[in-house]
């Protein structure tokens, strides 16, 4: 019989909910946690976070991503931005995951990649850094309740790019949302 | 207080009022844990809530007919149950019961939820904020239930090194989410 040390370190409860773990070591969890109110309670927390995970899209996503909400059921429509040029991204009533493809041009080398996200005027809204770049495209996730966050469906989204010198491109885009 | 809900449960002498919210109360008290077990067994929140309703079913049966040697151990004879409930699952040997005698609220939206619900709008801005590679490990965690032996693979990284990743990843989502920012 393994024994729970108790409290159980958060380590060991992301062990055991990422299926981590021996099944004599997850069956002395299983047990433990029917019996100590506290530590059920860390392990809700852990658990809360790994369905919730489950469930996610993250808002700058890669290919796989999106095709796993394609698959999951998600209705998906993609819509391609080209640098400087100011284009409507219509959310329709049967749209789930409004899908921003920001592709940067020829010229760009992306060793690394971070994304902006301003106003028309300027103002910082959020910011993403370390995001995945594939064929010199930013995959940004849009969802209907994410209007929330911004205060006008007008933006610019700006891919900041490092190349494998070091040399820094800052490219910017402008998706003008709009909601049917 | 639990050994006390099945001792009230099994006593004929007990008004069936009394007896009811015993009953009901046992409910209340087991089901977050049971569909915490379940979550993580079935990764499937249906399938979750079926099982849920098995056990405590199960659990009533045994309370009333007094079946339940080791009172002051329930906890433990419930997850036996919900053990058993998902061997029989894993051998699609599960078939449906009623409860019909019943007055106890066993349908999904009356029993408690193992942990409150995330807002999915601030973990899906949280999960953007991971680096790179600790955000690929969750998803690969979480998403493809991929071992950390072949999330190394993938990383071209040790599975050492993956779990520390994925607990850091885990943490750093925990604080964003609670705290607003990370």
């Amino acid at each position: 019989m393994n024994r729970v040390s108790c409290p159980m370190s958060h380590e060991q409860l992301v062990r055991y909910w990422a299926h981590d773990l021996t099944d004599e070591e997850a069956d002395a969890i299983d047990e433990h946690l029917f019996e100590c109110v506290h530590c059920f309670e860390t392990a809700g927390q852990v658990a809360a976070l790994a369905t919730g995970v489950r469930e996610a899209l993250p808002p700058v996503a890669t290919e796989r991503d999106v095709e796993r909400a394609r698959k999951l059921g998600s209705n998906v429509a993609v819509n391609t931005f080209t640098p400087e040029q100011a284009k409507e991204a219509w959310f329709h009533k049967d749209t789930d995951v409004l899908v921003h493809r920001l592709q940067l041009p020829p010229a760009v080398q992306v060793a690394k990649a971070s994304v902006q996200f301003t106003t028309l005027d300027g103002t910082p809204l959020l910011r993403f850094d370390d995001v995945p770049c594939e064929d010199r495209a930013v995959l940004i996730t849009c969802q209907r309740h994410y209007s929330s966050l911004f205060p006008s469906p007008d933006n610019h989204l700006i891919v900041e790019t490092t190349d494998a010198s070091g040399k820094q491109t800052a490219t910017r885009f402008t998706v003008l949302h709009r909601f049917e | 207080m639990t050994p006390d809900l099945v001792r009230r449960i099994a006593d004929p002498d007990l008004p069936a009022a009394d007896r009811t919210a015993a009953e009901r109360d046992l409910c209340l008290q087991l089901a977050p844990r049971i569909r915490l077990y379940a979550l993580r067994r079935l990764r499937d929140e249906a399938a979750s809530a079926d099982l849920v309703q098995e056990a405590l079913i199960s659990l009533l049966h045994n309370a009333r007919a007094g079946k339940i040697e080791d009172v002051e151990h329930v906890e433990r004879y419930a997850l036996g149950t919900c053990r058993n409930l998902v061997l029989r699952l894993h051998r699609r040997e599960r078939h449906a019961r009623s409860f019909e005698e019943s007055a106890i609220p066993l349908a999904e939206h009356a029993l408690p939820p193992a942990f409150a619900r995330l807002d999915a709008t601030k973990l899906a801005m949280c999960l953007g904020k991971l680096a790179l590679r600790e955000q690929k490990v969750v998803l690969l965690t979480f998403q493809e239930d991929h071992s950390a032996q072949e999330i190394a693979s993938t990383l071209n990284t040790s599975p050492e090194n993956v779990r520390v990743l994925r607990h850091r990843a885990l943490a750093a989502l925990q604080r964003c989410v609670t705290g607003g920012h990370e």
